[in-house]
């Protein structure tokens, strides 16, 4: 393997970079005049904001919680909240405003989770039995055929799996940087926490993935298998 | 695997960092030079950087819903366009309303200060009519006259005259009491004097109270007009006809009648306009 391929390693990160600049959604989004508008109290120039940013808060939220219904809830008392608390935006990167509020939401979901003693720790795991099905079938790629559509969603479960054994403070850095792609320093703001914390976290997050889909290469090797081969 | 987990957390932070890009020049070559001489380290690099491309394989989700949020979601109502119209509108109507009502109570403390030494005068002047009706059919008694308020009022006229003036009149209605019947030519005199003395200071120049406001202003060029004639009047004594009518007497006193009912009216007018505006703009803002 060469070591000058760093940036090809990683071409879904540069996708969603260019996915995160003045368009969005087919919206052209003049990102500081709509905050002063929505910050006066214009809900509409609010929602203009809401519809550039939706996927990326909703996705953030359902990769930390893991159901559809949960990351709905988060992302909407996260959009709630951003609206009345406008006022105490205080400049640089709105999403990373945005996300930190939204994880935020979702960390206090789970506390109240972890008070309620009558939930399990099963429905906490968002992949478990009934909880998957429609979500991991939505992850399916219809366009390929029925064997590596199983495949592909058998594997997309294992490493949802792996991500949702992870730390709640893992689990947010890598769904940040490995995910959605953002660099270190937005990791950081959305956090809150210095550099060197991303940095670490991150790298403990991805042992712990490299462990735990070790388990899941015996079992879906097939995948795997030709990963490597093609790399290879 | 096995042997990535070996790996020093310094290590594995370094690797990871170098996978994206994130180390210093210096730290990304001394780490290139390790990772040519340290196989278990290139390996765990593969592992990483493995684990990072199926982790960034997982499909975006697609959105279940939109998330834009209505009025109701923020705990607001959007209000109709014309609410601050007529916000404004309120406003403006209740300035307005009060600064009317604040011009009438003005100008009407100012007319009354101005007007208190003239007070008994118009006593006085609301006397002739009934007076004249009552002289012409001759039921009126002389007490109904008043002599001594007559007298009192002409303090500012000149002494010369007064006096002379006050003793005819009074011997005037002293002839005329008793007789019961009251002409209207040298019977009146009594009462015409009165009539023309009540304008008698300020159509003389003597000394008169201080008076502002526009129905003063309009009296004294009323009275202007009218002072050839009145002072004429004056010089030839209470037993010449009288040249001053109800017509000619005071300004003030013909038009500020009609002066405050236009201020009452608007006064009313802007007072329930007022109320309609601040009605509707609640209700607008309730219903939004």
């Amino acid at each position: 393997m060469g070591f000058s391929d760093k940036a090809d390693a990683f071409p879904r990160r540069k996708c969603l970079a260019s996915m995160f600049g003045a368009r969005y959604d087919g919206v052209s989004v003049d990102e500081k005049s709509l905050i002063l508008e929505a910050q006066r109290g214009d809900l509409e120039a609010f929602n203009r904001l809401v519809i550039a940013y939706q996927r990326q808060v909703y996705n953030l939220a359902y990769r930390l919680m893991g159901d559809q219904a949960s990351a709905e809830d988060a992302t909407q008392e996260a959009f709630v909240s951003a609206f009345r608390g406008l006022r105490g935006y205080r400049g640089g990167s709105f999403r990373a405003w945005l996300l930190r509020i939204v994880r935020n939401a979702c960390y206090d979901e789970f506390r109240r989770r972890q008070r309620r003693p009558t939930t399990s720790l099963e429905e906490l795991s968002p992949f478990n039995g009934d909880a998957t099905p429609d979500s991991i079938g939505e992850l399916i790629d219809k366009a390929d055929g029925p064997e590596t559509a199983t495949e592909n969603a058998e594997l997309r479960r294992a490493i949802e799996d792996c991500l949702n054994e992870l730390p709640l403070d893992y689990r947010t850095i890598a769904v940040l940087v490995d995910i959605q792609g953002y660099d270190y320093r937005e990791a950081a703001t959305v956090i809150g926490k210095p550099l060197g914390t991303v940095k670490s976290r991150l790298a403990r997050a991805r042992a712990r993935l490299r462990d735990c889909l070790q388990q899941y290469r015996e079992l879906l090797p097939s995948a795997f298998r030709l990963e490597d081969e093609t790399r290879k | 695997m096995t042997k990535g987990s070996k790996l020093s957390n310094r290590d594995l932070e370094r690797l990871s960092a170098y996978l994206d890009g994130a180390l210093s020049e210096g730290e990304a070559s001394r780490l290139e030079a390790r990772l040519h001489e340290e196989p278990t380290l290139q390996q765990a690099l593969q592992e990483l950087k493995e684990t990072t491309q199926m982790v960034a394989s997982l499909p975006e989700v697609p959105l279940p819903r939109s998330f834009t949020l209505t009025p109701e979601d923020v705990g607001t109502r959007e209000r109709p366009r014309v609410y601050p119209v007529l916000r404004l509108a309120t406003a403006l109507a209740t300035f307005a309303f009060f600064a009317v009502v604040g011009i009438d109570a003005i100008t009407s403390f100012a007319l009354r200060g101005a007007l208190a030494p003239m007070t008994k005068e118009q006593v006085a002047m609301e006397a002739p009519a009934p007076a004249a009706d009552a002289v012409a059919t001759g039921e009126v008694p002389a007490e109904g006259l008043e002599l001594e308020e007559y007298e009192v009022e002409h303090e500012g006229v000149s002494a010369s005259e007064i006096p002379a003036f006050a003793a005819e009149a009074e011997n005037e209605m002293d002839r005329a009491a008793p007789s019961g019947v009251l002409g209207l030519t040298e019977e009146t005199e009594p009462l015409l004097p009165e009539e023309g003395k009540t304008e008698a200071p300020e159509l003389l120049g003597t000394p008169t109270p201080v008076v502002s406001g526009t129905a003063v202003s309009e009296e004294a060029v009323a009275v202007d007009e009218a002072e050839p004639e009145a002072t004429a009047t004056a010089e030839i004594g209470p037993t010449s006809p009288p040249t001053l009518t109800p017509t000619s007497v005071p300004m003030s006193r013909a038009l500020r009648p009609e002066h405050r009912s236009i201020l009452r009216v608007v006064e009313f007018g802007l007072g329930g306009l007022t109320l309609l505006l601040a009605g509707l703009t609640i209700w607008i803002a309730r219903k939004g």
